[in-house]
């Protein structure tokens, strides 16, 4: 289609040359322009005359025009804008002018034969009509010889520097490639592409050869004549035929060329790679084999970064907060694999754009459907099934993706014993994911996300729980100009849970418990040139948070309607961040984010009496508010911070400080995320959790930058994290401030990881020595854990280590390995016995004080892909494995229960022995 | 809730299937904990029994380790004053008394090391049971209470409960084996005491209820034991007597604790196990820790006997045929342990006897043969 245009505009060419010779009567036009854009110059001159301009506004986006006219002809004003330049302006009879761009540059191309200028003027029309088009099959090899003109030849543009956005796309699909690789002159590597396929180069004016590598796809290669800012579309040919669902990026350099620090990125094809339980490729579980990232267990998908607890981490799939990640219990997490683009973790240097939460945020990102053709996925797995469609819904334009995932697990609850108790359960789960996008123009893309999960189950036909995610969000990214881009998103997210049981009809209940959340959020980009470039944005959140609801079931229940008054608050946040690079050896990222949380009537608010422990008795008055009325603000500044140093052209140093603020709590008094745990907004008693954090790194690259290492240390602080008293009643209690208690952590660490992403063998290996300690240091409790001295929190597992592998033998058959090993978690241990109630029972002291035995897990999977064959209808492939292949009991937890009257010590293991699985994938 | 998800867990476990629970003992380092065990409430109608024990080492070998010689006391606000002596044991007893119950009580505990005092409690009436009843759920039979307050004003339950059933032997014995000889038994109420007999079995686990999210002070069915309905327990006959007891809140939250803590099974979904302060501490040291809560409230009881339940209950007991010499005796009787109850070749001469291990030919081995005045 490229191609297409360009004869066309070929054809114009020659045909203006006897247009401009012709003469017109001309119109006389009045008017001062400054620093018009070809919208603005065009319109005046319209407006002035009965001409109608016709021309493709993006070609002429570094059109800028300063001139004051009176009274001057149409054709002398248009010669003397066009004068210096590559532009050309040509008018026929009809008082249509056509705007075209330098095209003469094409000399190796015969210009096709077209005399008749009625023929071209209607093509014209047409081509002004239709600025994207796919080009034909062959333009790859002419395109990587051919000259491009980026900017307006006008005087001195051969002087300065021009910032050229290069946006990197499949030819085939029209999906953009993050991760390219970015050449400059000869040089590789210069730069990579980011998760919409776009990079902005910043390069002197003057000629330049840029040359893009992206996995799978033929090495391309642009020759560039740069005059101005401009836009330069690379459209990638596939070399081989890869699966096209599996986005494989070269991702070379990336640990050391940003400042940012402790942040991973991983792309669906390596976590599909690394063997999981049942077989499902499961993105929370990859994401446990990172350093610094760990989990109290197995049958949890709450996890802690570097000794933060499982509520702070800010879980985003698509912009939209997912409060509860995980399917059945833990043993899958809530996002389908087959519609995942990357997900990315930041542990450290968290970017400013993102706040809300203490630890880390981890960011999912989803695939766009293909925007020309149809095509689909399906799975069957043990316990799981799913399927995926995808294609276009305007051809080129706009497409469609959509998810779905399901359980039937409830066959295994058949298989149990008779006198099991638990014949009569049920569990099921559900996933949907639904991702709309639409290319507007270059200019302008739209995406819509729709996300919903999940999960219900009973057991024994009695108490039913339940519990579901819910997002909406709708993203419009729209470039400015080829310096300052922006997106704007709004969403909407839910979380809610609901238990009933209706067994003992006098007792029959419903319990539930919700949280919604209205977000706002805009991000801009501005890029100055190659080494400075400022991201700066709002977002506002507003919470509305239904804290409990317990309420009869059926006529004859003689429950309470007990119902807690809604909970709402707005969290609004500024912030800048500026990325600079002094020189190639030293770069510096400096941000700051300005948050505000208010707390919001309706409202009664319990006012306790100063310095006194907040407690029943000391509950000194009620406070009324009125909706909207604003009870307590907290702000304040969030710092974000980190530098690079390179001391040799692949070792590098970097360093950052960070400062975070939470304003939402989840409050568990239970060691994993259960579905019965609620979340509660900062209010008059209980305040935003701070946390701040340092590391310094060290980045060594051998080999060409194939091998990464990497040691990294960190401190971090939490200030107001809550822990609870013994016995607290968290769900439904009107003065849940009296059971919790603010505690403070540190924590400390040092990771170690090493790094193959490329080649035959690849894999990454990780070792982590660190601890997480907890304090309660408030002089108003009676009774503090452990007697107000440190104790280690639930997750402290100062040995930590890694190994993932995959080995491709060859193309269609691979091997992955997954050696896990950790420290046992701490528990609390009796310390002696006692006898009462007819039974002996244990006594407990000291938190944590003791450890469960350590962690040592070996899986192994096989995926065989089906033949690579391009035309066929239909290709499979297979996963094959084992879970825990050495059968080893991995200890859950350790305790202690009272049974036939004597005191019994028990180790729990989930999984006895060697699980194996089998997965079935086809892709239509 | 936490028992819910404690089941929750048990099927987790059970959809791995390869998921397993074993017995473990850690290494745990021993600690001198001697802290005193308090246990009974201020009856407000009745005798009032107050045990005292100490916490021991978790791998000490007595069960109970008892306080002995302590002076325990029951004091009201109006600083009356009733003795509860001791009985032995650690077991102290007090006369049956009346208490007033617009009066708070509490109780001063004097050992040989320190003085222990109870908060002042508010008398609470308990209501009287309702009923108890049964019903199958699955195989097993569960029991439970209940019961209401017409005055709103209870809330907070605690039961506790006495089993009682009774047991057959698998054969009537008429033969004994003695001094190397058998010989027919000469009474026919000697083999029946061999053959009825009774056994019990007290709560082991706290049970506790609340009607506090309810719009009235109603109990319903809470279930206080659940029993495989094929158990001994229903072979023959079966009754239980369920005490009620009233609690005040911060009773009924120690309580709830107290269980959570030590009958929980262990899952990640339990809370993690916490100290349990009670309501008595040391007047001398306030830091040392006192394990216990005493209330004050009147008990009500209730019995009841569940005959109907088809329980195919039987003792695994395989007869041996034993030949009537001196040989088989000594092979069978003397080193197999094995006691005659029947004799083959009867009338006539005796060619052997049906013979089977003693648990099931003596039920006193197993219970008691003294019948229970209730029964």
């Amino acid at each position: 289609m490229r191609l297409f245009k360009q004869i066309l505009l070929l054809c114009f060419l020659l045909a203006s040359v006897t247009n401009y010779a012709q003469k017109t009567k001309s119109e006389l036009i009045t008017g001062a322009f400054r620093s018009a854009d070809i919208d603005e110059f065009v319109k005046t001159i319209e407006q002035q005359t009965n001409y109608t301009f016709y021309y493709n506004r993006a070609q002429f986006d570094s059109f800028a025009v300063t001139i004051t006219v009176t009274a001057m002809p149409l054709t002398e004003l248009l010669k003397t804008v066009f004068q210096y330049t590559d532009f050309n302006a040509s008018i026929d009879n009809e008082h249509h002018v056509f705007l075209t761009k330098g095209v003469s540059i094409v000399t190796t191309l015969a210009a096709p034969g077209s005399t008749n200028r009625n023929d071209s003027l209607k093509n014209a029309r047409l081509s002004s009509n239709q600025n994207n088009g796919k080009p034909i099959i062959g333009a790859q090899t002419f395109a990587n010889d051919k000259l491009y003109q980026i900017g307006v030849k006008t005087p001195g543009s051969n002087e300065g520097t021009a910032v050229v956005s290069l946006y990197v796309t499949s030819l085939k699909t029209q999906e953009p490639l993050s991760q390219s690789s970015i050449g400059l002159d000869g040089k590789d590597d210069v730069a990579t592409t980011d998760s919409n396929g776009m990079y902005r180069l910043v390069l002197s004016k003057g000629r330049h050869i840029v040359t893009i590598n992206s996995f799978g796809k033929k090495a391309a290669r642009r020759q560039l004549i740069v005059y101005a800012d401009g836009l330069l579309p690379v459209e990638m040919e596939d070399e081989i035929r890869v699966l096209e669902d599996v986005l494989v990026s070269t991702q070379r350099n990336i640990n050391v060329n940003r400042a940012q620090m402790g942040s991973e990125r991983l792309n669906i094809k390596t976590i599909k790679q690394v063997p999981a339980v049942f077989g499902e490729a499961d993105v929370l579980r990859v994401i446990l084999t990172l350093p610094g990232v760990k989990s109290v267990g197995e049958a949890s998908t709450g996890f802690n970064v570097r000794g933060g607890g499982a509520d702070q981490n800010l879980i985003l799939f698509n912009d939209a907060t997912i409060y509860n990640p995980s399917h059945f219990f833990g043993f899958f997490s809530a996002f389908n694999p087959e519609v995942i683009k990357d997900v990315e973790l930041f542990k450290s240097s968290i970017p400013a754009k993102y706040g809300g939460r203490l630890s880390s945020v981890l960011n999912i990102t989803s695939r766009e459907g293909s925007k020309t053709k149809y095509s689909g996925t399906a799975g069957v797995g043990l316990l799981t099934s799913r399927i995926t469609v995808e294609g276009p819904i305007q051809k080129d334009k706009s497409s469609f993706i959509f998810g779905a995932r399901t359980t039937y697990a409830n066959w295994l609850l058949e298989l149990l014993p008779k006198n099991s108790n638990y014949r009569n359960s049920a569990a099921s789960f559900y996933d949907f994911n639904l991702l709309l996008s639409q290319k507007i123009n270059e200019r302008n893309d739209l995406y819509f996300t729709g996300y919903a999960s999940k999960d219900q189950f009973n057991l024994n036909n009695d108490t039913v729980y339940g519990y579901q995610n819910r997002s909406l969000s709708i993203k419009w990214k729209h470039v400015f100009n080829s310096r300052l881009e922006g997106a704007f998103t709004t969403g909407h997210d839910s979380y809610k849970y609901q238990n009933s049981s209706e067994e003992n009809k006098i007792n029959a209940y419903k319990m539930g418990f919700d949280i919604n959340q209205l977000n706002l959020k805009t991000d801009f980009t501005y890029t100055l040139d190659r080494t400075h470039i400022i991201d700066f944005g709002l977002s506002a959140v507003y919470y509305k948070l239904h804290p409990g609801s317990f309420v009869p079931v059926g006529q004859e229940s003689l429950v309470t309607p007990n119902v807690s008054s809604p909970e709402q608050a707005a969290e609004s946040a500024v912030y800048i961040n500026d990325r600079y690079d002094f020189s190639n050896k030293f770069s510096v990222s400096g941000g700051i984010r300005y948050s505000m949380f208010n707390y919001l009537g309706a409202q009664n608010v319990n006012v306790y009496a100063a310095g006194l422990p907040k407690q029943e008795s000391t509950l000194i008055n009620k406070v009324s508010y009125t909706p909207g009325q604003v009870i307590k603000t907290y702000h304040g500044p969030e710092v974000r911070l980190s530098a690079k140093y390179s001391l040799t052209k692949s070792f590098f140093v970097k360093g950052s400080y960070n400062t975070l603020r939470q304003y939402i709590h989840m409050l568990s008094n239970t060691t994993a995320i259960s579905p019965t745990d609620i979340w509660k907004l900062s209010d008059l008693n209980i305040k935003p959790q701070f946390g701040e954090q340092f590391s310094i790194g060290f980045f060594k690259n051998f080999g060409v930058d194939s091998i990464e290492t990497s040691v990294e240390v960190y401190y971090k602080k939490i200030q107001n994290t809550l822990d609870y008293r013994s016995g607290a009643q968290l769900v439904l209690n009107p003065h849940i401030e009296t059971d919790v208690i603010n505690a403070r952590g540190k924590a400390y660490g040092v990771e170690l990881m090493v790094k193959k992403r490329i080649g035959k063998l690849n894999g990454w290996m990780s070792y982590t020595w660190s601890r997480t300690l907890l304090q309660m240091n408030d002089p108003n409790i009676g009774t503090p854990v452990n007697g107000g001295k440190f104790y280690p929190a639930n997750y402290d597992k100062p040995h930590d280590a890694t190994v993932v592998g995959n080995y491709a033998i060859n193309h269609r058959f691979s091997l992955s390995l997954n050696l896990t090993y950790s420290t046992g978690r701490p528990i609390t241990l009796p310390i002696g016995r006692y006898y009462y109630g007819g039974s002996q029972r244990a006594l407990y002291s000291d938190r944590n004080a003791n450890r469960i035995p350590d962690y040592f897990r070996t899986d192994f999977s096989m995926n065989i892909d089906g033949n690579h064959k391009v035309h066929q209808l239909t290709h499979n492939s297979w996963t094959i494995g084992v879970y825990n292949l050495t059968g080893r009991k991995n200890p859950y937890s350790v305790y202690f229960t009272s049974e036939n009257g004597v005191v019994n010590g028990y180790k729990l293991s989930i999984f006895g022995s060697a699980i194996p699985f089998i997965n079935y994938n086809i892709r239509f | 809730m936490r028992k819910v998800w404690m089941v929750i867990w048990v099927v987790i476990i059970a959809i791995v299937w390869v998921g397993c629970k074993e017995r473990f003992d850690p290494k745990i380092p021993s600690s001198q904990s001697n802290y005193l065990v308090v246990e009974g409430f201020i009856n407000a109608r009745g005798f009032t029994t107050i045990k005292l024990s100490r916490t021991v080492a978790i791998k000490d070998s007595s069960k109970v380790k008892p306080e002995l010689n302590a002076i325990v006391t029951i004091k009201g606000e109006d600083n009356s004053t009733f003795n509860v002596r001791a009985t032995g044991k650690g077991s102290y007893v007090s006369d049956s008394l009346i208490l007033k119950p617009a009066q708070k009580y509490r109780l001063q505990i004097k050992t040989t090391t320190g003085e222990y005092l109870s908060e002042y409690v508010a008398v609470k009436q308990t209501p009287l049971i309702d009923s108890i009843s049964w019903k199958y759920k699955n195989s097993d039979v569960e029991i439970s209470v209940n019961t209401h307050d017409q005055q709103n004003n209870t809330r907070y339950y605690k039961w506790d409960y006495e089993e009682t059933w009774e047991i057959h032997s698998a054969y009537m014995t008429y033969y004994e084996y003695k001094n190397g000889a058998v010989t027919p038994r000469q009474s026919f109420d000697e083999i029946l005491k061999l053959f009825y007999c009774w056994r019990n079995e007290s709560s082991q686990r706290i049970i506790i209820g609340s009607s506090a999210q309810l719009a009235n002070d109603v109990i319903s069915s809470a279930p206080l034991i659940s029993i495989p309905m094929h158990a001994e327990r229903f072979s023959v006959r079966y009754s239980i007597l369920v005490r009620q007891y009233s609690l005040d809140r911060k009773g009924y939250d120690f309580f709830s604790m107290m269980k959570s803590n030590t009958e929980s099974l262990g899952s990640i979904f339990d809370p993690l196990p916490s100290e349990v302060t009670g309501n008595i501490s040391c007047v001398s040291n306030p830091n040392e820790k006192v394990i216990g809560y005493i209330p004050a409230s009147t008990v009500n009881e209730k019995r009841i006997f569940i005959s109907n339940v088809p329980s195919r209950f039987t003792l695994d007991c395989q007869p041996t045929y034993v030949a009537n010499n001196r040989d088989s005796f000594r092979v069978y009787y003397d080193m197999g342990g094995l006691l005659p109850y029947q004799a083959e070749g009867t009338p006539g001469p005796i060619k052997g006897y049906y013979s089977a291990y003693p648990d099931c030919v003596d039920c006193t081995l197993r219970g008691t043969n003294v019948k229970p005045s209730f029964w």
